[in-house]
């Protein structure tokens, strides 16, 4: 039958009787299809671009000084690929056809699921093209600027959540299956962090209606998060945190929970494990991302509260790795003949070991070693490589011959990418483990006579190349399992029938309500109305309620994720106790905040930390710790998560303008060691100096105080003089002519590192004042 | 008198504590519930994920001799 012929007996029969009170539908596996290839497509990308870095790591020069290719703009591109195009899609093509299955009905629109598959694959497209050329929010998992963020919101819960939800509510199968809980889980919470984590204001709109006119296509796309500094960090980590818990873990464990007892050919072990698995990640999931933040300026309630709940963890993960596991019992002889049962039983395995490393790096001894080192990328690549990475591969073959009605073209080949895929990964994970641990103990190593072991930083980082080199092999195999996995699927697809079947099923409309056991009427029967009601509660009937009635239980959830999140904010954007003010604290200058924006499009803060934790060996090395009241201008926080070079929040004043132009052009000239790229765009690039003003103008409509500059363009004039004082300045020290550089982007990035904490060391005012009287 | 002041009169240490009793009660209620349910509801609700490709009748819905089997209701058009 053609889709359309298809279509059309759907439509006629769908909502109308069979016969013997029978209903027909037919199920839409043509959007299955096309989120599978989509899935396969983006996955090479994303492991392509991860390769393409992870060279880049251990050979700089392959950036080519192409500022396209540069690592700080190309690694959100691959982290975004991996997890929104990759992860993504096969999330999505696990939902469409597993929630047809388990409601037995066709999805609510066709329309719809047409217009999520196109809106999600534009947008995976607005990112490839808006990253490379430095169009970011800068915040990790969340870089993408605000057109694409309405975009999301409309995509995920306008299109796809809306069929999902009406899909539920038109289904033809009493219960609920636990698999569909996970994915409305997924829905409800990621639309939460998605809409609260990406609040703004568009700075090219700004200065549109003061202007009317728009400065540039850079502008249009900049924003400014509404929260600043510590908040913005609390907000960013819950977002960050709670992305991999509900976009990477519900939603896989929904496709586990679903694909694997398939694969199985036999029920869960325990479904009763899984409901108890479902409400305690539901419910503790949420609260655990602070632990991203420890013994930075976070308050100290608020780290710990992250590290307890991450702890708690632990146990319902494990609940579920274990109940995953065990649904294979009594078929354990079939796993090793069949490959598609050998990927689910090593994603399943990963799942336990990232559920089991994620609460132990929570712990803050464990945090004090591991934060900012490789051990958290080896970490992150563990969790999607081997469990999303592995589950989408075991999916992809179980439900892709299905889907083309036809057999899996070479047993053979889906072994060889098992096998190709594994030792990659563990090739991967061992090396940067390796990696993450070195600095660690080197960063905090101190000699005998009490002085660090490695003062410089980059002894740090020339130890770790046969570890980066050995990743770069790793991530090959990978990619080159990826690959022959979609030849594979490739040859399958081309041995599909001519005209695909279209399977009519038959199924009675769902009553209005259950029918009740009569056996058990009887006993009701023989109780008084409390008695009954009582006996409702006792015997669970309330949840079993609410497992028929996807608004409700949609409710629930929402309940249980938003009371974790606002016991974490309220109480951090209500008390101001929690960022105390730094009188000596100002506003960046329209040209540090220029800068700034440039810091940000570059991606500085994938290499770069600004957070000088409490401990002896950061502060000999980078200066004073980090104070909360140091970020209150910073929007979007600059923390960062990871140090393939130095922390840099006192970076100001430490070098001249020289040094940072000469670093700028080559890292090599001041440090033939540095695997820092190289940045000769931004010597010839020149500032557009007419849009500062509507930078400066939008920092003001977030509360920064900047007075007068906000008046007859004097953020521009200001920023003028202070480039041409910076630019004479660096040709004193012998480089080149003010006039060749004093309008050039490189300018304004040197004007604003040689502020970056420097406020701290200026004297208050008021108190030099006082002190000047009472002498 | 401004909301973050009066935020600030409080102790923020009770916050943990406000979360675990949340959990637990949570996590009491949903013990209570599989731990009461009937073996054979969990099996049927266990079972939905190997019955969905079949063509059958649902649970606790129709006469029993209304309802196809699974061959006889597929059909392939």
């Amino acid at each position: 039958m053609s889709e359309s012929a298809a279509k059309t007996a759907t439509a006629s029969t769908d909502r109308a009787s069979g016969t013997d009170g029978l209903e027909a539908f037919v199920y839409d596996d043509k959007i299955v299809r096309m989120f599978s290839w989509a899935t396969i497509i983006w996955g090479i990308v994303a492991f392509l671009v991860g390769v393409i870095i992870a060279i880049q790591l251990a050979f700089p020069e392959a950036g080519f000084g192409i500022e396209f290719l540069s690592f700080g703009r190309l690694r959100p591109l691959h982290t975004n690929a991996a997890i929104f195009a990759f992860a993504g899609n096969a999330v999505f093509a696990a939902v469409y056809y597993s929630t047809q299955r388990l409601c037995k009905c066709r999805m609510w629109s066709d329309k719809l699921s047409k217009l999520h598959f196109w809106g999600w694959q534009l947008i995976i497209l607005s990112a490839a093209l808006t990253l490379p050329f430095g169009i970011t929010q800068g915040k990790e998992y969340a870089e993408l600027e605000w057109p694409i963020d309405i975009a999301i919101a409309v995509v995920w819960l306008g299109f796809f959540g809306g069929n999902f939800m009406m899909t539920l509510i038109n289904r033809r199968e009493r219960h609920i299956y636990v698999a569909l809980w996970f994915y409305i889980a997924t829905i409800v919470t990621v639309t939460m962090l998605h809409v609260f984590n990406n609040l703004w204001i568009p700075a090219g709109l700004v200065y549109l209606f003061q202007n009317g006119e728009m400065p540039s296509a850079e502008l249009a796309l900049k924003s400014y998060p509404v929260y600043a500094g510590v908040q913005d960090a609390l907000m960013q980590w819950w977002y960050g945190h709670n992305a991999v818990a509900f976009f990477l873990t519900t939603p896989f464990l929904g496709l586990m929970y679903y694909f694997l007892p398939k694969a199985a050919e036999r029920p869960v072990f325990s479904y009763k494990l899984s409901i108890i698995h479902f409400w305690s990640l539901v419910f503790i999931y949420i609260w655990a991302g602070p632990h991203h933040l420890h013994y930075t300026s976070l308050p100290e309630w608020a780290s710990t509260l992250g590290m307890v709940f991450s702890v708690m963890l632990w146990m319902p993960s494990w609940g579920g790795m274990i109940n995953g596991l065990l649904t294979l019992r009594g078929a354990w002889d079939r796993v090793a003949s069949e490959p598609i049962l050998k990927f689910f039983v090593v994603g399943v395995t990963f799942y336990g070991m990232s559920t089991f490393e994620g609460p132990l790096l929570s712990v803050k001894a464990v945090n004090s070693l591991s934060h900012y080192t490789d051990w958290t990328i080896a970490h992150v690549h563990s969790g999607v490589l081997g469990w999303n990475g592995f589950m989408t591969f075991g999916m992809l073959y179980w439900m892709m011959p299905r889907l083309f009605q036809t057999t899996l073209w070479s047993k053979k080949l889906c072994a060889m990418h098992f096998w190709f895929g594994t030792v990659g990964m563990v090739l991967y994970i061992l090396a940067i483990y390796s990696a993450g641990i070195t600095q660690g103990l080197m960063w905090r190593a101190f000699d005998e006579s009490g002085r660090l072991s490695y003062p410089a930083f980059i002894e740090t980082v020339t130890v770790l190349l046969p570890m980066y080199w050995i990743r770069v092999v790793g991530g090959l195999l990978y990619l080159t399992g990826a690959v022959i996995g979609a030849y594979n699927l490739f040859r399958t697809w081309q041995t599909r029938p001519e005209k695909y079947e279209e399977v009519v099923h038959y199924a009675p409309a769902l009553s209005k309500g259950p029918i009740v056991d009569p056996k058990g009427k009887d006993r009701l029967h023989a109780n008084t109305a409390l008695g009954v009601a009582g006996d409702k509660v006792l015997q669970g009937d309330w949840h079993r309620a609410l497992e028929r009635k996807p608004v409700k239980f949609t409710i629930w959830v929402l309940v249980a994720v938003a009371i974790g999140s606002l016991v974490e904010a309220i109480p951090m954007f209500m008390v101001s106790s929690n960022v105390p003010t730094i009188t000596t604290v100002e506003p960046y200058t329209p040209l540090e905040l220029a800068g700034r924006d440039i810091y940000v499009a570059e991606g500085c803060y994938n290499c770069h930390s600004q957070m000088i934790r409490p401990f002896l060996w950061e502060t000999m090395r980078y200066g004073e710790y980090s104070k909360p009241g140091e970020f209150i201008y910073d929007r979007p926080f600059q923390w960062g998560s990871r140090r393939i070079g130095p922390d840099l929040a006192r970076e100001g004043g430490l070098r001249d303008h020289l040094w940072h132009y000469r670093h700028f052009k080559n890292p090599k000239d001041v440090n033939d060691k540095s695997i820092m790229p190289r940045y000769p765009w931004l010597l010839s690039q020149s500032i557009n100096f007419k849009e500062i003003q509507g930078r400066v103008d939008s920092m003001a409509l977030l509360g920064v105080p900047y007075g007068e500059l906000l008046l007859d363009n004097n953020a521009v004039a200001h920023a003028e003089n202070q480039a041409l004082e910076i630019a004479v300045e660096l040709e004193s020290l012998g480089g080149p002519s003010f006039d060749e550089t004093r309008d050039k982007k490189v300018i304004a990035l040197i004007a604003y590192l040689q502020r970056l904490g420097t406020d701290i060391k200026k004297s208050d005012p008021e108190e030099s004042a006082m002190g000047g009287d009472q002498q | 008198m401004s909301m973050s002041k009066i935020m600030s009169f409080l102790e923020l240490s009770v916050y943990p504590s406000i979360a675990l009793v949340f959990f637990l009660a949570a996590f009491i209620a949903v013990i209570w519930r599989v731990m009461t349910t009937k073996k054979q509801d969990i099996d049927d609700a266990a079972n939905i994920v190997l019955d969905d490709d079949k063509v059958v009748a649902p649970r606790h819905t129709i006469k029993q001799s209304s309802a196809r089997s699974a061959d006889e209701g597929v059909s392939h058009v």
